[in-house]
């Protein structure tokens, strides 16, 4: 846009107090005024507001703007929105760029009001710098692929795939065990209601299996995810059953011959099966599997299933990878019972007659193991008394921080159970809080009082057993009381905390997503995107986000065929054009990009320049930073705009401030939760966002230093959890060898930081940047601009090279 | 007498104290509680988060814990009661509270002889049947120059200031 005047348009909003709280919004748009570009600066209590934009297209037409900046909150929150907002008044949606003054401001700087002001007079600065260089791009635009995948076959993932199915998607439904229905088919009852668990389910896991347009994949799981919204390519690898599924009718002849007994998972080993089993008698597929590592091959299933005219056992089968491409993903993996051993002074795997939640479940069942009747496992006597112990890993920084949400429910739940089934029965509940907060909740808790269910509020410090009786006595402070409590009970039930399931961390990987603190995956945003992944295109249900009780989880999954039919029902769909591209003239075709690339998208015919496929381009820019011809450039993420922002950001006493390079995903996230948690620290770092910490090029941390800056950051997600999959790699071998490189310069290596965090990683963000102006104030203004200074030419150098 | 609280260490008690949700896991298995009523750790706690620092110096309650950091172990929180405790020992010290005569005892013990129980002819009997071997010998007088230093039986007996 070299030959049209550049015309900048400046809004600068109050979001309510949010914003001008803290930071003085008329004295930024006056600020900015100034700026080089810009043609009209404003302040406004709300941007978002149809008002603010119908402000923003008024002025592109009054003004003749063709470049918007919006200062407010995270790009992350609203920059769609502003972007239709240009779009509309007439301008290309890429020539607008936003300040996060919220999140990266006022949200975290309270009390520093002329500080947070002047960082956002520099933010604003710093993407007008940026919005001069920007350029008109054109969306791309993708084909997609109408079917759907969903990991996962419990009660979310099952809805999900129902919906979709419904809607007319082709649904492949991959589950890691024999059986679809994961825990509710374990359970009994349902709260508040008390339906038969299998009764409600069963029909519903019927219905996947009937469904012409769901694709049933069990005992897989997904192997490797390439490819991006709209088209995804799914590995998934199938372990054998040892029995052929086409020829199994589900007769059960051979798990009778079969002599081998080992304790059924599904019965929370209280119950045996065989070697050849199904889970439980509604499974879907009602198709046998061998365990083969119980299997001693004694073929008495093989003679069984022949006298039945079968020959449906085949112990050739072998694992197997099936390929599929979908439009959209679904992550509905569930979790898992906490270990309730790990919280030893409770004795759960030493004493006989403590048992989990999910054991009574079971035992409480009438198809269960103990076919409903309720027995200690010391002497399978019905026990007079039975205490329900709740948060065991829950709400514990030993265990798991976090309330398990649905806990109190189920023991309400078993215990009402229990004195429905056993009158005489004394049960008690030990609680620290009753969360009763859902539809029929309360009534239920106080129905278990009417009941004569007896409450004691507090919380065992230990259990210990009678050597002599197996009974349990367990010690406690009665809360309303205020006094030591020994509390003698025949069999004491733990309500173990839900914890994410296994494998939770190696698919967030494969999938290249994040997970929260908790080790949850991670939600887009907490409340407007609850069931979308960071990734587009990716979507979770239940409790694989956190726990979550059956009728959330089904509300889930349903959103999550909601979401993923809005782009399965579309022709094609629009991605960001932030992809790089090759300047043939420049390009010596050397090579070194396809190298960099993780998804193949370079490719270069014999003595030909480099050319990218736009649509197999992710975006990252690794790519670029790596090019040492320089010949290849990420649109939207320029050399020229970078740099230009550092420029800005360090206009003033640089010696002061630290430049924070940011990948979008990880840490740019987590410096917005440090503002979203309210985590307070100093002013001093200017944030830079790029797509991927792989897109840090070298020398613009030689323009930080000879623009005299006091420290300089780079930043990207963990290792392994990079959404590009190897673009942290990739800036750690670029980065690394600079703080040996900086030194012979002149400049302290610990001046430079390459730091690794991720999306939930808000207060790690707040401890670093609290220690990096530590250290900028430990070494003084004079050193460090004697530093800068010494170290001018070297750096002058450098970049002449480099450029 | 107001308790002169030192600020800083007060913060960090706080810090710990504000934590604590009430569940009683310290007071359930706290084993001085099951045998003297004077002390039931989870008030304590609640003094502390409703600023009682007068109560919780003056008072009996800090000097009864045993210190065999059962509910620092067990507290779902990470309060760290027993270690609390140590902290608002010395800060009721530096407050002007004469600590029990027990503990009075052993300090002197300490400062004097740099051992915490005194060496008497039947422990060195004791020691020869078990086969333990000589005693190392202390810095007794680096002890005795060390206490001197920080005027610490000062403090203790309300001799000097501390």
């Amino acid at each position: 846009m070299e030959s049209e005047e550049v015309r900048i348009g400046v809004y600068v909003c109050h979001c309510g107090l949010n914003i001008a709280g803290v930071v003085d919004c008329p004295d930024v748009a006056a600020g900015s005024a100034d700026l080089p570009g810009v043609v009209v600066s404003k302040d406004y209590r709300y941007m978002c507001s149809d008002p603010g934009q119908a402000m923003i297209r008024d002025d592109i037409a009054e003004h003749g703007l063709n470049r918007v900046v919006v200062a407010a909150c995270s790009p992350r929150m609203h920059e769609p929105t502003f972007r239709k907002c240009v779009e509309s008044g007439g301008i290309n949606p890429f020539l607008f760029e936003m300040a996060n003054i919220r999140e990266f401001d006022s949200w975290c700087h309270y009390g520093m009001p002329e500080e947070a002001t002047e960082k956002a007079k520099d933010l604003v600065a710093m993407a007008v710098a940026k919005a001069r260089y920007l350029a008109p791009l054109d969306t791309l635009k993708v084909p997609v692929t109408p079917s759907s995948l969903v990991i996962g076959g419990g009660v979310a993932g099952i809805h999900t795939a129902l919906d979709l199915a419904d809607m007319g998607h082709q649904v492949y439904l991959v589950e890691r065990s024999s059986t679809i229905g994961g825990k509710m088919a374990q359970l009994d009852k349902t709260f508040p209601t008390l339906d038969c668990s299998i009764c409600i389910l069963g029909p519903k896991m019927v219905e996947v299996d009937q469904h012409p347009n769901i694709e049933l994949l069990t005992h897989s799981e997904v192997k490797k995810v390439e490819g991006y919204i709209g088209n995804f390519h799914v590995t998934v690898h199938r372990r054998p059953k040892y029995v052929d599924t086409e020829a199994c009718n589900g007769c059960g002849e051979c798990a009778m011959a079969c002599p081998i007994e080992v304790p059924s998972i599904y019965e929370e080993a209280l119950g045996p099966r065989k070697a050849i089993h199904v889970e439980f008698p509604q499974a879907i597929p009602m198709r046998y599997t061998i365990d083969m590592d119980s299997c001693i091959e004694c073929y008495r299933c093989v003679e069984a299933c022949k006298e039945q005219g079968r020959y449906a056992i085949d112990f050739s089968q072998e694992p197997e990878d099936i390929e599929v491409d979908v439009g959209a993903i679904t992550v509905a993996t569930g979790f898992d019972m906490y270990d309730a051993s790990e919280i030893k002074e409770y004795g759960f795997g030493v004493y006989d007659n403590v048992v989990t939640a999910m054991g009574i479940e079971r035992m409480v069942n009438a198809a269960g193991p103990t076919f409903g009747h309720v027995v200690r496992p010391s002497d399978r006597k019905e026990p007079e008394t039975v205490a329900f112990i709740t948060c065991v890993g829950s709400r514990d920084e030993r265990a798991q921080i976090y309330c398990s949400g649905f806990c109190c429910m189920y023991t309400l739940k078993n215990a009402v159970l229990l004195k429905d089934h056993f009158p005489e029965m004394d049960v008690y509940i030990i609680f620290m809080d009753m969360r009763t907060n859902f539809k029929g909740y309360e009534e239920f808790y106080r129905r278990a009082r009417e009941m004569g269910i007896k409450f004691i509020r507090g919380h065992p410090d230990e259990i210990f057993e009678d050597p002599e009786t197996k009974n349990l006595i367990i010690s406690m402070e009665d809360l309303s009381s205020g006094r030591p409590l020994d509390l003698e009970v025949q069999m004491a039930v733990l309500s173990q905390a839900a914890v994410p399931s296994e494998g939770t961390k190696e698919l967030a990987q494969t999938l290249t997503i994040s997970t929260d603190g908790s080790g949850f995956f991670l939600e887009s945003h907490p409340k407007l995107k609850p069931v979308d992944a960071a990734t587009d295109g990716i979507f979770f249900a239940g409790a694989a986000q956190g726990p979550k009780d059956i009728p959330y989880s089904v509300a889930q999954g349903s959103a999550a065929a909601s979401r993923s039919a809005r782009v399965l029902s579309q022709d094609e769909w629009e991605i960001e054009p932030i992809v790089a591209y090759v300047d043939p003239e420049s390009c010596t075709s050397c090579g070194v990009c396809i190298t960099k690339c993780p998804y193949g998208a370079i490719t270069i015919d014999e003595g030909q320049p480099a050319v990218v496929t736009p649509a197999k381009c992710h975006g990252c820019g690794t790519c670029v930073a790596d090019c040492p011809q320089n010949a290849l450039t990420q649109q939207h993420f320029t050399d020229a705009q970078v740099i230009a922002q550092i420029h800005a950001g360090l206009e003033e006493n640089p010696e002061g401030k630290i430049l924070g390079f940011l990948c979008n995903w990880c840490s740019y996230a987590g410096a917005d939760l440090a503002g979203i948690s309210r985590h307070q620290f100093p002013t001093n770092l200017r944030p830079i966002r790029v797509m991927c910490s792989g897109r840090v090029k070298r020398e613009w941390v030689y323009e930080a230093f000879l623009k005299g800056a006091g420290m300089v950051m780079v930043s990207g997600c963990h290792f392994a959890d990079c959404h590009y999959i190897t673009g942290n790699y990739n800036a750690e071998k670029r980065i690394k060898p600079l703080f040996k490189i900086l030194e012979t310069g002149g400049i302290s290596p610990d001046r430079l930081r390459l730091e690794w965090f991720s999306a939930a990683e808000g207060e790690f963000y707040a401890r670093i940047t609290k220690e990096m102006v530590a250290h900028i104030e430990d070494l003084g203004v004079d050193r460090i601009q004697a530093e800068n200074e010494k170290a001018k030419p070297f750096l002058e150098r450098l970049l002449k090279r480099g450029g | 007498m107001s308790a002169d609280v030192s600020g800083e260490m007060r913060e960090s008690v706080m810090d710990k104290a504000r934590l604590c949700f009430g569940c009683g896991v310290c007071m359930g298995g706290c084993p001085v509680a099951r045998v003297n009523e004077g002390f039931h750790p989870r008030r304590l706690v609640r003094e502390l988060v409703i600023g009682d620092w007068d109560r919780v110096l003056q008072g009996e309650a800090i000097w009864l814990c045993a210190q065999c950091h059962l509910c620092s172990e067990t507290c779902p929180q990470g309060v760290g009661l027993s270690e609390l405790i140590v902290d608002l020992r010395s800060m009721a010290v530096r407050a002007g509270v004469n600590p029990p005569e027990g503990y009075s005892e052993n300090i002197r013990q300490v400062a004097e002889t740099g051992r915490l129980a005194p060496i008497t002819s039947a422990t060195l009997v004791s020691r020869n049947k078990l086969s333990l071997g000589e005693l190392d010998p202390v810095a007794a007088e680096e002890i005795r120059e060390l206490v001197r230093g920080t005027k610490f039986m000062g403090l203790i007996e309300g001799e000097e200031g501390g």
